[in-house]
Protein backbone atom coordinates (compact mmCIF):
# COMPACT_ATOMS: atom_id res chain seq x y z
CA UNK A 1 0.00 0.00 0.00
CA UNK A 2 1.41 3.35 -1.06
CA UNK A 3 0.47 6.05 1.44
CA UNK A 4 1.13 8.70 -1.21
CA UNK A 5 -2.42 7.89 -2.31
CA UNK A 6 -3.84 8.81 1.09
CA UNK A 7 -4.77 12.50 0.99
CA UNK A 8 -5.34 14.57 4.13
CA UNK A 9 -8.32 16.87 3.55
CA UNK A 10 -6.28 20.07 3.71
CA UNK A 11 -3.00 19.00 2.21
CA UNK A 12 -0.59 19.49 5.10
CA UNK A 13 -3.20 18.63 7.73
CA UNK A 14 -6.38 16.56 7.82
CA UNK A 15 -8.65 18.88 9.83
CA UNK A 16 -11.81 19.43 7.82
CA UNK A 17 -13.46 21.39 10.62
CA UNK A 18 -13.03 21.97 14.31
CA UNK A 19 -14.98 23.62 17.08
CA UNK A 20 -14.51 25.16 20.49
CA UNK A 21 -17.43 24.94 22.89
CA UNK A 22 -18.32 26.31 26.31
CA UNK A 23 -21.28 25.05 28.31
CA UNK A 24 -23.19 26.22 31.35
CA UNK A 25 -25.85 24.71 33.59
CA UNK A 26 -29.45 25.43 32.66
CA UNK A 27 -30.61 27.76 29.94
CA UNK A 28 -30.06 31.44 29.28
CA UNK A 29 -32.98 33.82 29.66
CA UNK A 30 -34.57 35.66 26.78
CA UNK A 31 -33.04 38.88 28.09
CA UNK A 32 -29.52 37.47 27.87
CA UNK A 33 -30.15 36.08 24.38
CA UNK A 34 -31.12 39.57 23.28
CA UNK A 35 -27.99 40.94 24.94
CA UNK A 36 -25.89 38.45 22.98
CA UNK A 37 -27.61 39.44 19.75
CA UNK A 38 -26.88 43.10 20.52
CA UNK A 39 -23.15 42.27 20.35
CA UNK A 40 -23.36 41.85 16.57
CA UNK A 41 -21.75 45.23 15.74
CA UNK A 42 -18.67 44.32 17.82
CA UNK A 43 -18.30 40.96 16.09
CA UNK A 44 -19.07 42.29 12.63
CA UNK A 45 -15.43 42.58 11.45
CA UNK A 46 -15.16 38.79 11.86
CA UNK A 47 -18.78 37.73 11.50
CA UNK A 48 -20.68 40.16 9.25
CA UNK A 49 -23.98 38.33 9.54
CA UNK A 50 -25.91 37.66 12.73
CA UNK A 51 -29.00 35.50 12.53
CA UNK A 52 -31.56 34.86 15.21
CA UNK A 53 -32.62 31.24 15.53
CA UNK A 54 -36.10 30.44 16.61
CA UNK A 55 -36.82 28.21 19.60
CA UNK A 56 -38.77 25.21 18.43
CA UNK A 57 -40.99 23.47 20.93
CA UNK A 58 -42.15 19.88 20.45
CA UNK A 59 -45.57 18.81 21.62
CA UNK A 60 -45.30 15.20 22.77
CA UNK A 61 -48.55 13.31 23.02
CA UNK A 62 -49.14 10.13 24.95
CA UNK A 63 -49.99 8.13 21.85
CA UNK A 64 -48.33 7.71 18.43
CA UNK A 65 -49.40 10.41 16.00
CA UNK A 66 -49.97 12.98 18.70
CA UNK A 67 -46.51 14.54 18.40
CA UNK A 68 -46.28 17.87 16.62
CA UNK A 69 -43.96 20.83 16.39
CA UNK A 70 -45.24 23.96 18.10
CA UNK A 71 -43.43 27.15 17.21
CA UNK A 72 -43.06 30.02 19.60
CA UNK A 73 -42.31 32.97 17.37
CA UNK A 74 -41.21 35.22 20.23
CA UNK A 75 -38.55 33.03 21.83
CA UNK A 76 -34.93 33.04 20.67
CA UNK A 77 -33.33 29.60 20.43
CA UNK A 78 -29.92 30.88 19.48
CA UNK A 79 -27.88 33.54 17.76
CA UNK A 80 -25.67 32.51 14.87
CA UNK A 81 -22.80 34.79 13.80
CA UNK A 82 -21.48 33.85 10.35
CA UNK A 83 -18.83 34.84 7.87
CA UNK A 84 -18.67 33.90 4.19
CA UNK A 85 -16.22 31.31 2.95
CA UNK A 86 -15.20 29.85 -0.38
CA UNK A 87 -17.71 28.50 -2.89
CA UNK A 88 -20.72 29.93 -1.08
CA UNK A 89 -20.03 27.98 2.08
CA UNK A 90 -19.94 29.40 5.57
CA UNK A 91 -16.28 30.08 6.36
CA UNK A 92 -16.77 30.06 10.09
CA UNK A 93 -19.42 30.78 12.64
CA UNK A 94 -20.19 31.23 16.29
CA UNK A 95 -23.46 29.95 17.64
CA UNK A 96 -24.76 30.96 21.05
CA UNK A 97 -27.59 28.67 22.08
CA UNK A 98 -29.48 28.69 25.36
CA UNK A 99 -27.05 26.17 26.84
CA UNK A 100 -23.70 26.61 25.10
CA UNK A 101 -21.57 28.68 22.79
CA UNK A 102 -19.76 27.12 19.89
CA UNK A 103 -17.06 28.59 17.66
CA UNK A 104 -16.77 26.52 14.50
CA UNK A 105 -13.76 26.81 12.22
CA UNK A 106 -14.06 25.43 8.68
CA UNK A 107 -10.71 26.77 7.50
CA UNK A 108 -8.34 25.50 10.18
CA UNK A 109 -4.74 26.54 9.70
CA UNK A 110 -2.67 26.66 12.87
CA UNK A 111 -3.63 26.05 16.48
CA UNK A 112 -2.35 29.29 18.04
CA UNK A 113 -4.13 31.88 15.87
CA UNK A 114 -7.31 29.82 15.74
CA UNK A 115 -7.36 29.50 19.53
CA UNK A 116 -6.60 33.19 20.00
CA UNK A 117 -9.42 34.23 17.73
CA UNK A 118 -11.86 31.89 19.48
CA UNK A 119 -10.82 33.34 22.84
CA UNK A 120 -11.44 36.82 21.49
CA UNK A 121 -14.96 35.84 20.47
CA UNK A 122 -15.60 34.11 23.80
CA UNK A 123 -14.42 37.25 25.57
CA UNK A 124 -17.15 39.21 23.84
CA UNK A 125 -20.13 36.90 24.33
CA UNK A 126 -19.27 35.60 27.80
CA UNK A 127 -19.70 39.02 29.38
CA UNK A 128 -23.53 38.99 29.27
CA UNK A 129 -23.67 35.21 29.71
CA UNK A 130 -21.66 35.31 32.96
CA UNK A 131 -24.11 37.86 34.32
CA UNK A 132 -26.57 34.98 34.48
CA UNK A 133 -24.68 31.69 34.37
CA UNK A 134 -21.40 30.13 35.42
CA UNK A 135 -19.32 28.06 33.03
CA UNK A 136 -19.40 24.36 33.75
CA UNK A 137 -17.56 22.81 30.82
CA UNK A 138 -15.01 23.62 28.13
CA UNK A 139 -14.77 21.49 25.02
CA UNK A 140 -12.90 20.93 21.78
CA UNK A 141 -13.84 18.91 18.73
CA UNK A 142 -12.05 17.96 15.51
CA UNK A 143 -13.15 16.25 12.32
CA UNK A 144 -10.20 14.84 10.37
CA UNK A 145 -10.64 13.38 6.90
CA UNK A 146 -8.26 11.27 4.81
CA UNK A 147 -9.29 10.26 1.29
CA UNK A 148 -7.92 7.14 -0.39
CA UNK A 149 -7.25 7.76 -4.09
CA UNK A 150 -6.53 4.23 -5.24
CA UNK A 151 -8.28 0.91 -5.59
CA UNK A 152 -9.89 -0.42 -2.43
CA UNK A 153 -8.00 -3.66 -3.05
CA UNK A 154 -4.82 -1.75 -2.27
CA UNK A 155 -6.17 -0.21 0.91
CA UNK A 156 -4.72 -1.68 4.09
CA UNK A 157 -6.07 -0.09 7.26
CA UNK A 158 -3.16 -1.45 9.28
CA UNK A 159 -0.94 0.99 7.38
CA UNK A 160 -3.15 3.89 8.51
CA UNK A 161 -4.03 2.87 12.05
CA UNK A 162 -1.34 1.75 14.45
CA UNK A 163 -1.47 -1.94 15.27
CA UNK A 164 -2.45 -2.49 18.89
CA UNK A 165 -3.79 1.03 19.29
CA UNK A 166 -6.20 1.24 22.23
CA UNK A 167 -9.09 2.92 20.41
CA UNK A 168 -10.04 0.47 17.64
CA UNK A 169 -11.18 -3.11 17.62
CA UNK A 170 -8.47 -5.29 16.01
CA UNK A 171 -11.17 -6.73 13.76
CA UNK A 172 -11.53 -3.40 11.96
CA UNK A 173 -7.99 -3.31 10.66
CA UNK A 174 -8.37 -6.53 8.68
CA UNK A 175 -11.55 -5.44 6.89
CA UNK A 176 -11.90 -4.23 3.33
CA UNK A 177 -15.53 -3.23 3.78
CA UNK A 178 -17.01 -0.14 5.42
CA UNK A 179 -16.93 -0.02 9.19
CA UNK A 180 -17.17 2.34 12.13
CA UNK A 181 -15.78 2.33 15.61
CA UNK A 182 -17.09 4.80 18.19
CA UNK A 183 -15.52 4.94 21.60
CA UNK A 184 -16.14 7.27 24.54
CA UNK A 185 -14.69 7.27 28.03
CA UNK A 186 -14.26 9.49 31.06
CA UNK A 187 -10.94 10.55 32.55
CA UNK A 188 -10.45 12.28 35.90
CA UNK A 189 -7.94 15.06 35.38
CA UNK A 190 -6.23 17.77 37.37
CA UNK A 191 -4.72 19.58 34.38
CA UNK A 192 -4.91 22.54 34.25
CA UNK A 193 -7.74 22.55 36.82
CA UNK A 194 -9.65 19.76 38.53
CA UNK A 195 -12.03 18.36 35.91
CA UNK A 196 -13.79 15.30 34.62
CA UNK A 197 -13.01 14.86 30.96
CA UNK A 198 -15.15 13.05 28.44
CA UNK A 199 -13.11 11.87 25.44
CA UNK A 200 -14.73 10.53 22.30
CA UNK A 201 -12.93 9.04 19.32
CA UNK A 202 -15.27 8.04 16.54
CA UNK A 203 -13.76 6.52 13.41
CA UNK A 204 -15.93 6.06 10.32
CA UNK A 205 -14.87 4.50 7.04
CA UNK A 206 -17.15 6.10 4.48
CA UNK A 207 -17.73 6.41 0.76
CA UNK A 208 -17.14 9.97 -0.34
CA UNK A 209 -17.93 10.81 -3.96
CA UNK A 210 -16.71 7.44 -5.18
CA UNK A 211 -13.62 7.34 -3.00
CA UNK A 212 -13.07 5.56 0.29
CA UNK A 213 -12.45 8.02 3.11
CA UNK A 214 -11.40 7.80 6.74
CA UNK A 215 -13.26 10.22 9.00
CA UNK A 216 -12.03 10.65 12.55
CA UNK A 217 -14.15 12.68 14.93
CA UNK A 218 -12.44 13.43 18.22
CA UNK A 219 -14.09 15.45 20.96
CA UNK A 220 -13.01 16.32 24.46
CA UNK A 221 -15.19 17.94 27.11
CA UNK A 222 -13.77 19.01 30.47
CA UNK A 223 -16.45 19.45 33.12
CA UNK A 224 -14.80 21.53 35.82
CA UNK A 225 -15.12 20.72 39.50
CA UNK A 226 -15.37 24.43 40.25
CA UNK A 227 -17.45 26.37 37.71
CA UNK A 228 -16.02 29.56 36.33
CA UNK A 229 -17.99 32.58 37.46
CA UNK A 230 -18.03 36.25 36.67
CA UNK A 231 -15.99 36.82 39.82
CA UNK A 232 -13.45 34.14 38.90
CA UNK A 233 -10.04 35.63 38.35
CA UNK A 234 -8.86 35.39 34.77
CA UNK A 235 -11.66 33.11 33.62
CA UNK A 236 -10.62 33.60 30.00
CA UNK A 237 -7.09 32.48 30.78
CA UNK A 238 -8.46 29.38 32.52
CA UNK A 239 -10.60 28.56 29.49
CA UNK A 240 -7.61 29.03 27.23
CA UNK A 241 -5.48 26.75 29.43
CA UNK A 242 -8.15 24.07 29.32
CA UNK A 243 -8.41 24.34 25.53
CA UNK A 244 -4.63 24.02 25.25
CA UNK A 245 -4.74 20.89 27.40
CA UNK A 246 -7.58 19.41 25.32
CA UNK A 247 -5.57 20.11 22.18
CA UNK A 248 -2.58 18.30 23.70
CA UNK A 249 -4.80 15.36 24.66
CA UNK A 250 -6.16 15.27 21.12
CA UNK A 251 -2.70 15.21 19.65
CA UNK A 252 -1.64 12.31 21.87
CA UNK A 253 -4.76 10.34 21.00
CA UNK A 254 -4.21 10.76 17.26
CA UNK A 255 -0.54 9.85 17.63
CA UNK A 256 -1.62 6.65 19.40
CA UNK A 257 -4.25 5.94 16.75
CA UNK A 258 -2.34 6.63 13.54
CA UNK A 259 0.87 5.09 12.23
CA UNK A 260 4.05 7.15 12.24
CA UNK A 261 3.93 7.48 8.46
CA UNK A 262 0.43 8.94 8.54
CA UNK A 263 1.39 11.19 11.45
CA UNK A 264 4.27 12.52 9.37
CA UNK A 265 1.90 13.35 6.51
CA UNK A 266 0.00 15.72 8.79
CA UNK A 267 2.98 17.00 10.77
CA UNK A 268 1.87 15.24 13.93
CA UNK A 269 5.31 13.98 14.90
CA UNK A 270 6.85 15.57 18.00
CA UNK A 271 10.00 17.44 17.13
CA UNK B 1 -47.94 15.74 33.12
CA UNK B 2 -48.38 18.49 30.56
CA UNK B 3 -47.90 17.20 27.02
CA UNK B 4 -45.91 20.26 25.98
CA UNK B 5 -42.22 19.82 26.51
CA UNK B 6 -38.98 20.51 24.78
CA UNK B 7 -37.00 18.21 22.60
CA UNK B 8 -34.42 18.07 25.34
CA UNK B 9 -36.84 16.08 27.44
CA UNK B 10 -37.14 13.51 24.68
CA UNK B 11 -33.41 13.16 24.71
CA UNK B 12 -33.25 12.85 28.46
CA UNK B 13 -35.74 10.00 28.39
CA UNK B 14 -33.80 8.02 25.86
CA UNK B 15 -31.27 6.53 28.28
CA UNK B 16 -28.18 7.90 26.53
CA UNK B 17 -24.87 6.68 27.97
CA UNK B 18 -22.84 9.35 29.71
CA UNK B 19 -19.83 8.66 27.52
CA UNK B 20 -21.64 9.64 24.32
CA UNK B 21 -20.23 12.60 22.45
CA UNK B 22 -22.03 15.84 23.38
CA UNK B 23 -24.46 17.01 20.73
CA UNK B 24 -23.09 20.39 19.75
CA UNK B 25 -24.51 21.28 16.40
CA UNK B 26 -21.40 21.49 14.25
CA UNK B 27 -22.94 20.39 11.00
CA UNK B 28 -21.38 22.27 8.12
CA UNK B 29 -23.68 24.49 6.17
CA UNK B 30 -23.72 24.24 2.40
CA UNK B 31 -24.17 27.59 0.76
CA UNK B 32 -24.93 30.80 2.49
CA UNK B 33 -28.55 29.92 3.12
CA UNK B 34 -29.53 29.79 6.74
CA UNK B 35 -29.91 26.54 8.60
CA UNK B 36 -33.38 24.95 8.64
CA UNK B 37 -33.87 25.92 12.27
CA UNK B 38 -33.00 29.51 11.51
CA UNK B 39 -36.18 31.34 10.78
CA UNK B 40 -35.60 35.00 11.49
CA UNK B 41 -32.79 36.72 9.62
CA UNK B 42 -33.16 39.94 11.54
CA UNK B 43 -29.75 41.46 11.14
CA UNK B 44 -28.30 42.56 7.86
CA UNK B 45 -25.60 45.00 6.93
CA UNK B 46 -26.60 48.49 7.91
CA UNK B 47 -25.10 50.15 4.90
CA UNK B 48 -25.17 48.37 1.58
CA UNK B 49 -23.82 49.99 -1.52
CA UNK B 50 -21.37 52.73 -2.09
CA UNK B 51 -23.44 55.64 -0.86
CA UNK B 52 -21.89 55.57 2.61
CA UNK B 53 -18.44 56.61 1.61
CA UNK B 54 -15.83 58.98 2.89
CA UNK B 55 -12.35 60.06 1.97
CA UNK B 56 -9.51 58.11 3.46
CA UNK B 57 -6.54 59.95 4.80
CA UNK B 58 -3.82 57.59 3.67
CA UNK B 59 -0.69 58.28 1.71
CA UNK B 60 -1.52 57.57 -1.86
CA UNK B 61 -1.24 59.08 -5.28
CA UNK B 62 -4.81 58.26 -6.14
CA UNK B 63 -7.90 59.65 -4.53
CA UNK B 64 -9.30 56.55 -2.89
CA UNK B 65 -12.73 56.28 -1.42
CA UNK B 66 -13.77 53.73 1.13
CA UNK B 67 -16.99 52.55 2.64
CA UNK B 68 -17.87 52.53 6.29
CA UNK B 69 -19.88 49.38 5.81
CA UNK B 70 -18.19 46.10 6.65
CA UNK B 71 -20.43 44.03 4.44
CA UNK B 72 -17.59 43.73 2.00
CA UNK B 73 -19.07 41.21 -0.42
CA UNK B 74 -22.30 43.13 -0.90
CA UNK B 75 -20.40 46.31 -1.60
CA UNK B 76 -18.02 44.64 -4.04
CA UNK B 77 -21.05 43.27 -5.85
CA UNK B 78 -22.60 46.74 -5.96
CA UNK B 79 -19.45 48.06 -7.67
CA UNK B 80 -20.37 45.93 -10.69
CA UNK B 81 -23.33 48.23 -11.35
CA UNK B 82 -21.11 51.27 -11.83
CA UNK B 83 -20.53 52.70 -15.29
CA UNK B 84 -17.85 55.02 -16.63
CA UNK B 85 -18.36 58.51 -15.26
CA UNK B 86 -19.65 57.21 -11.89
CA UNK B 87 -17.43 59.72 -10.04
CA UNK B 88 -16.95 62.50 -12.53
CA UNK B 89 -16.33 62.62 -16.25
CA UNK B 90 -12.92 60.98 -16.09
CA UNK B 91 -13.83 58.21 -13.69
CA UNK B 92 -13.78 54.61 -14.86
CA UNK B 93 -15.94 51.65 -13.87
CA UNK B 94 -14.11 48.67 -12.35
CA UNK B 95 -13.41 45.55 -14.40
CA UNK B 96 -15.62 42.65 -13.40
CA UNK B 97 -12.57 40.35 -13.39
CA UNK B 98 -10.99 42.52 -10.69
CA UNK B 99 -14.20 42.39 -8.67
CA UNK B 100 -14.27 38.59 -8.96
CA UNK B 101 -10.66 38.39 -7.79
CA UNK B 102 -11.43 40.63 -4.85
CA UNK B 103 -14.44 38.50 -3.88
CA UNK B 104 -12.35 35.32 -4.12
CA UNK B 105 -9.61 36.92 -2.05
CA UNK B 106 -12.09 37.89 0.69
CA UNK B 107 -13.72 34.46 0.72
CA UNK B 108 -10.33 32.85 1.25
CA UNK B 109 -9.41 34.89 4.31
CA UNK B 110 -9.21 32.56 7.35
CA UNK B 111 -11.84 33.33 9.94
CA UNK B 112 -9.20 34.31 12.50
CA UNK B 113 -8.46 37.41 10.43
CA UNK B 114 -11.08 40.17 10.33
CA UNK B 115 -12.74 40.99 7.05
CA UNK B 116 -11.43 44.01 5.15
CA UNK B 117 -13.38 46.95 3.82
CA UNK B 118 -13.66 47.56 0.07
CA UNK B 119 -12.51 50.62 -1.79
CA UNK B 120 -12.58 51.83 -5.35
CA UNK B 121 -10.55 54.55 -7.01
CA UNK B 122 -11.97 56.85 -9.69
CA UNK B 123 -9.62 55.14 -12.13
CA UNK B 124 -11.46 51.86 -11.52
CA UNK B 125 -8.88 50.14 -9.32
CA UNK B 126 -10.55 47.75 -6.89
CA UNK B 127 -9.02 47.55 -3.44
CA UNK B 128 -9.47 46.31 0.09
CA UNK B 129 -8.16 47.73 3.33
CA UNK B 130 -7.94 47.11 7.06
CA UNK B 131 -7.49 49.89 9.57
CA UNK B 132 -7.25 48.37 13.05
CA UNK B 133 -5.53 49.10 16.32
CA UNK B 134 -2.74 46.73 15.29
CA UNK B 135 -2.14 47.39 11.63
CA UNK B 136 -3.09 49.25 8.51
CA UNK B 137 -3.09 47.30 5.26
CA UNK B 138 -4.40 47.75 1.75
CA UNK B 139 -4.60 45.47 -1.26
CA UNK B 140 -4.96 46.65 -4.86
CA UNK B 141 -6.06 44.32 -7.65
CA UNK B 142 -4.29 44.97 -10.94
CA UNK B 143 -5.36 44.10 -14.47
CA UNK B 144 -2.92 41.23 -14.94
CA UNK B 145 -4.33 38.90 -12.27
CA UNK B 146 -1.81 40.29 -9.80
CA UNK B 147 -2.17 42.36 -6.69
CA UNK B 148 -0.05 44.69 -4.61
CA UNK B 149 -0.14 44.72 -0.83
CA UNK B 150 0.97 47.25 1.76
CA UNK B 151 0.93 46.53 5.48
CA UNK B 152 2.13 48.60 8.41
CA UNK B 153 2.35 47.13 11.91
CA UNK B 154 1.17 49.91 14.22
CA UNK B 155 2.88 48.37 17.25
CA UNK B 156 6.34 48.11 15.73
CA UNK B 157 6.15 50.57 12.84
CA UNK B 158 7.47 47.89 10.49
CA UNK B 159 6.15 48.17 6.95
CA UNK B 160 6.04 45.61 4.15
CA UNK B 161 5.16 46.03 0.49
CA UNK B 162 4.45 43.12 -1.83
CA UNK B 163 4.12 43.66 -5.57
CA UNK B 164 3.09 41.38 -8.43
CA UNK B 165 1.47 38.84 -6.12
CA UNK B 166 -0.58 36.21 -7.98
CA UNK B 167 -4.19 36.27 -6.83
CA UNK B 168 -5.00 32.60 -7.42
CA UNK B 169 -4.55 29.57 -5.17
CA UNK B 170 -3.79 31.45 -1.99
CA UNK B 171 -3.34 29.09 0.95
CA UNK B 172 -4.59 30.03 4.45
CA UNK B 173 -0.98 29.89 5.63
CA UNK B 174 -0.13 32.62 3.13
CA UNK B 175 -2.80 34.87 4.63
CA UNK B 176 -1.26 34.37 8.07
CA UNK B 177 2.23 35.07 6.85
CA UNK B 178 1.16 38.38 5.30
CA UNK B 179 -1.78 39.51 7.45
CA UNK B 180 -1.08 37.70 10.72
CA UNK B 181 -0.72 41.03 12.51
CA UNK B 182 -4.43 41.61 11.94
CA UNK B 183 -5.47 38.33 13.54
CA UNK B 184 -5.39 39.59 17.11
CA UNK B 185 -9.05 39.33 18.00
CA UNK B 186 -8.33 39.59 21.73
CA UNK B 187 -8.91 43.28 21.12
CA UNK B 188 -12.57 42.46 20.64
CA UNK B 189 -12.89 41.51 24.26
CA UNK B 190 -11.13 44.58 25.58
Amino acid sequence: MNLDNLYPSSGNHAVQSMAFAIEWQGELSEKTMHAVHALAPILKPHYPTAVLQKLVMVNVGANPGQTSVVSNTDAIGGVQFQRPGKFGQVGGMMVVSRSNVLVQVNDYTRWKPVLESAMGFFGVVLKPILEEKSISAVALQYVDIFTWKDSIANLDYSKIFRLGNPYLSPNALALKSLWHSHHGFIVESTVPVLNTRLDNINVDIIENQGDRAVQILTSHRATMAEPLRKASDNYLQTIESVENELHAVNKKMLQALLTDEVCRKIDLIDK
Amino acid sequence: MEPLTTFALLVSLAGIPTTLKPTWNTERSNGTSIAPSTLIPSYVADAVGISATKNLSIDSTVNLIGSESLDVLNILSSYADLVDGWDGVDSVAPQWQDLERAVGFVQGIPSSIPLPRPMLSPSGIVGLFWDTEFAYSDVHFDDDNKMSIFIRNRQTGVEHFYDEVAVENLHPDWYFEVFGTLANSYALAA
